[in-house]
């Protein structure tokens, strides 16, 4: 077991997953084992699109979950980032499948 | 009806008090605490998707997470009449 962290540690270990992932996921559960329809979706889209990408589980800690929302001003699960950048949510990833944007987004990297 | 549980008028409704002019459609899936929202509303032009559903997650603030377990938003700004392309 690690140490707990404190909210600012979260901060600054976000910073550090979403500028070493090009696709960086949080989601409730881990890796392909998702335990929520929305996060198992956003994997799924991911697969699809062929890329790779990190996740991270949200449920292991709700000091993390807390400081993500607040860090990101997003009240739900899963978020994505891509570039560095936040993307949303499983609805707008889905979207942007959908309208060829998120394959666009994915070459830039 | 237990305290804390809403429905999907009172969902709409806040929604609809902090977007005038919005046409909003509310439904649940999955029982009664998973709502899907599908949100046009004229506040939304010129903003990115992420801004458009952090604007109808500020509705529904005290709401998410506990009464609205989960919400599937769908988000636009209505196409002006000049916009329309000829189907």
């Amino acid at each position: 077991m690690s140490e707990p962290r404190t909210p600012e540690q979260w901060i600054e270990q976000f910073r550090k997953e979403i500028a070493d992932h090009h696709v960086m996921v949080y989601a409730k559960g881990e890796k392909h084992a998702a335990v929520c329809g929305f996060s198992h979706r956003v994997m799924e889209i991911l697969d699809r699109a062929g890329t790779d990408y990190a996740v991270r589980n949200v449920l292991t800690d709700p000091v993390l979950l807390d400081t993500l929302c607040d860090f990101t001003n997003w009240p739900t699960t899963p978020q994505i980032f891509i570039g560095g950048e936040f993307v949303g949510g499983c609805d707008i990833l889905s979207e942007m499948e959908e309208s060829g944007e998120l394959g666009k987004l994915l070459a830039k990297g | 009806m237990r305290t804390g549980m809403v429905d999907t008028e009172a969902v709409r409704r806040r929604i609809e008090a902090a977007l005038p002019g919005a046409r909003v459609e509310v439904g649940t899936f999955r029982g009664d605490d998973h709502f899907r929202a599908i949100v046009e509303a004229p506040q939304f032009r010129g903003k990115s998707p992420v801004e458009q559903h952090r604007m109808v997650y500020a509705a529904l603030e005290d709401l998410l997470g506990d009464a609205v377990h989960a919400l599937a938003l769908k988000t636009r700004a209505p196409v002006a009449d000049h916009e329309r392309t000829s189907p």
